[in-house]
């Protein structure tokens, strides 16, 4: 057992040498959970204003964008658990511009992000993680 | 039939060739060979004959050896993607489908196991492979690689320098020990300064640890090679060198600190303000350096040996540019103004925007600069608006012009957004007044606080029972990245630790995720890791957090 531990260690001394993900030591005081969004696809909604619509799609598409996560940049710290609660969530917010008004449809995956303890205390676990996280991606 | 005839011929041809011509002197070998290697050249100066599919002539200087074998040419996986090496020592080996030495090590493999055996090359089969694609076994290799044609002479100087290519170690590497410097120029804040060193000595001093514990600890010395192969017996050495003086006086210290002990590469480095000497130094004496802290890196599309984390400062100029670009058609006639604080700071946010603005065929916008000392007033930017009734406003200066911005918010022609630096707003960015917030928006070169904090758990365990509070949180992160992208990159290099491999393995890596920057991405050449920069505005409330207004990298 004392072998084991001991072993262990040296194993995720080995292992932070270089690998991209790193095995937790310290708790964080980040909140325990936390929702995002990978964004699909979006449509610009003049709403009346007579706003342009190839321009308005245009903007769209980086307003949209900007509300779309990288989920490596959820999975990398490790640590993290992600759950998808919904798909293709249609998500309205204004366009956000000085020189154009009217809306963004945005369309995206809701996903859940959760501390995960387990995989905190063993590094093997986050790799499972990190697999999963893989399947989203895909 | 008549195909082996013409490689016996050409066989023929070259042993008395290669026997007979003089070469000429060593250097002047390898700056041939580098030139038909790297460019496609011929000694000549003619551009080499290239054929793919056998006999269909291409550019040469697009068909170049580094574009495929790179430039240490020792290979490279990409996906499906074998390039074998193309250096003097591995070629004239006989090729297992293992490395030796790590035979009964299923992890320690490397290009050999995608390609057949076949035997060592000679001169000879080495030419038939250059100019006819077929390797020693008569297997074609045309598939996959152009020929060239080459006379004789050619071919003799491009076989010595296939020889010479990482044949030995780089310098600073020893026997079991590799030897890196960081720069620091005399003058950087303390606190920076040891923020940058902090995880340097940490990656360093755990890799010692772990030399340690496996020269100690058979079982652990067979884990440690198994996951690092060589690399586990290695300890690498961290040397300091202060840089004194003006910049002119710089190069001579780096000279004389690399003359009494050449290192590998360099690690880091910090610099309140000026950088190339240093630049140049790297890239004269071929040195790496790998992420020097600083804010106005040398911009260069061909330089090779400094790795920056970014463009630095003109980058978020850039961004802007980009970000504008995408409401172009709204802006239409109306002006753009820059007001720019007559700093180096203020300098290169503007030149950032302006070549930005300018590449994609903008018309200029107007500069108003402000010089060094003179405060920006509430009048003096009401001038500006009223003059040039511009639709946007970029104020390039610190967070002391946020009472005159504030001062154009009830203004009736004022524009319809202004756009500073998040990052030399520093902290007062979250004292914005709640009715400017919807008024100016923020460059922000790295990712948003409220998501970077999850990083926290792999970033504190280098603080080892230190006040995290006295260092600063940024430079301890671009630091930490240093040590984790050089750890990565070492063990890939199986133990062939020539600094252009160090680079081509780099260039091999896949998108990363580190701390700070939302993403850092390498290819090869590419010197400027972070590639991108959000817009962002300051949210509602009275806790706010930044919301992005733009992705990370802007098409
Ligand atoms: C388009 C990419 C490409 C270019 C350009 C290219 N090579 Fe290659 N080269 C390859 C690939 C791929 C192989 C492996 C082919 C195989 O074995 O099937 C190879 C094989 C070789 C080999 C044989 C290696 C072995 O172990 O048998 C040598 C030597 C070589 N190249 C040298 C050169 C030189 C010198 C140049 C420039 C004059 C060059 N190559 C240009 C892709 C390229």
């Amino acid at each position: 057992m004392v072998v084991l531990n001991k072993l262990s260690r040296t194993t995720v001394l080995l292992l932070s040498l270089g690998l991209s993900w790193s095995p937790a030591f310290a708790a964080s005081n980040d909140p325990a959970e936390e929702i995002f969004h990978i964004v699909n696809d979006y449509r610009y909604d003049p709403a009346g204003t007579g706003g342009d619509p190839d321009t308005g799609h245009t903007l769209c598409g980086t307003r949209c964008n900007a509300l779309s996560a990288d989920y490596l940049n959820y999975m990398e710290p490790g640590g993290w658990e992600i759950l998808k609660v919904a798909a293709d969530v249609e998500m309205t917010v204004p366009l956000n511009n000085p020189f154009m008004k009217g809306n963004c449809i945005c369309i995206a995956d809701e996903y859940l992000l959760r501390i995960d303890d387990l995989s905190r205390v063993h590094p093997v676990k986050s790799e499972r993680a990190r697999e999963r996280s893989s399947e989203i991606a895909r | 039939m008549k195909f082996l005839l013409t490689v016996s011929l050409l066989l023929l041809s070259l042993t008395t060739a290669l026997a007979a011509e003089p070469l000429p002197s060593a250097a002047e070998i390898q700056r041939l060979g580098e030139r038909m290697y790297r460019d496609g050249l011929l000694p000549s100066g003619a551009v080499m004959k290239a054929f793919v599919s056998d006999d269909v002539p291409v550019d040469g200087t697009a068909f170049t050896c580094v574009s495929c074998h790179l430039r240490s040419g020792l290979g490279s996986i990409e996906g499906e993607v074998v390039t074998p090496p193309t250096n003097g020592r591995i070629l004239y080996q006989e090729r297992k489908p293992y490395v030796q030495g790590a035979i009964h090590v299923p992890l320690i493999h490397n290009y050999a196991v995608y390609l057949p055996e076949r035997p060592a090359y000679t001169d000879q089969t080495l030419a038939a492979l250059i100019s006819a694609g077929i390797d020693p076994t008569g297997r074609s290799v045309l598939k996959a690689m152009p020929r060239y044609e080459l006379d004789d002479r050619d071919m003799a100087i491009m076989i010595a320098y296939l020889k010479a290519l990482s044949d030995q170690p780089s310098p600073g590497v020893g026997e079991h020990v590799i030897r890196f410097a960081t720069v620091i120029v005399a003058g950087t804040d303390p606190v920076a300064v040891e923020s940058m060193l902090l995880p340097l000595q940490f990656s360093v001093d755990r890799k010692n640890r772990l030399a340690a514990a496996a020269g100690a600890n058979p079982r652990v010395a067979r884990m440690g090679y198994n996951m690092l192969g060589d690399l586990q017996s290695y300890t690498f050495t961290l040397a300091r060198w202060t840089l004194t003086g003006p910049p002119e006086g710089w190069r001579a210290q780096l000279d004389d600190y690399y003359r009494k002990e050449p290192v590998f590469a360099l690690l880091g480095g910090i610099s309140p303000g000026d950088w190339e000497p240093v630049h140049r130094f790297c890239e004269e004496n071929r040195i790496p350096d790998l992420f020097p802290v600083v804010d106005y890196p040398v911009i260069s599309d061909s330089d090779w040996y400094t790795l920056y984390f970014s463009r630095g400062i003109r980058q978020e100029g850039e961004a802007a540019a980009r970000y504008l670009h995408g409401m172009a058609d709204l802006i239409k006639d109306r002006a753009i103004v820059q007001v720019i604080r007559d700093t180096r700071r203020g300098r290169a946010l503007a030149d950032g925007f302006r070549a930005g603005w300018q590449a994609t065929g903008h018309t200029p916008a107007i500069d108003v600069l402000l010089p060094a000392a003179e405060a920006l007033t509430g009048e003096r930017l009401q001038q500006i608006v009223a003059g040039h009734k511009p639709a946007v406003l970029l104020v390039w200066d610190d967070a002391a012009s946020l009472p005159a911005i504030g001062a154009l918010a009830g203004q009736p022609d004022r524009p319809g957004l202004v756009l500073a630096s998040g990052n030399w707003f520093g902290q007062a960015l979250w004292t914005v007044p709640e009715p400017l917030r919807e008024l100016v928006y923020f460059t922000w070169p790295w990712r948003l606080p409220q998501e970077d904090a999850r990083f926290d758990i792999s970033v504190n365990k280098i603080f080892a029972g230190k006040s995290p509070a006295a260092y600063d949180p940024r430079i301890v992160r671009q630091s930490y990245t240093t040590g984790e992208v050089l750890g990565k990159a070492l063990m890939e290099m199986r133990g062939e630790y020539h600094r252009d491999f160090l680079y081509d393995t780099i260039g091999m890596m896949t998108d990363m995720y580190y701390p700070l920057y939302e993403r850092v991405s390498f290819g090869p050449g590419q010197r400027y890791a972070a590639k991108g920069c959000f817009i962002v505005q300051l949210g509602k409330g009275e806790k706010p957090q930044l919301e992005r207004r733009s992705e990370w990298v802007m098409q």
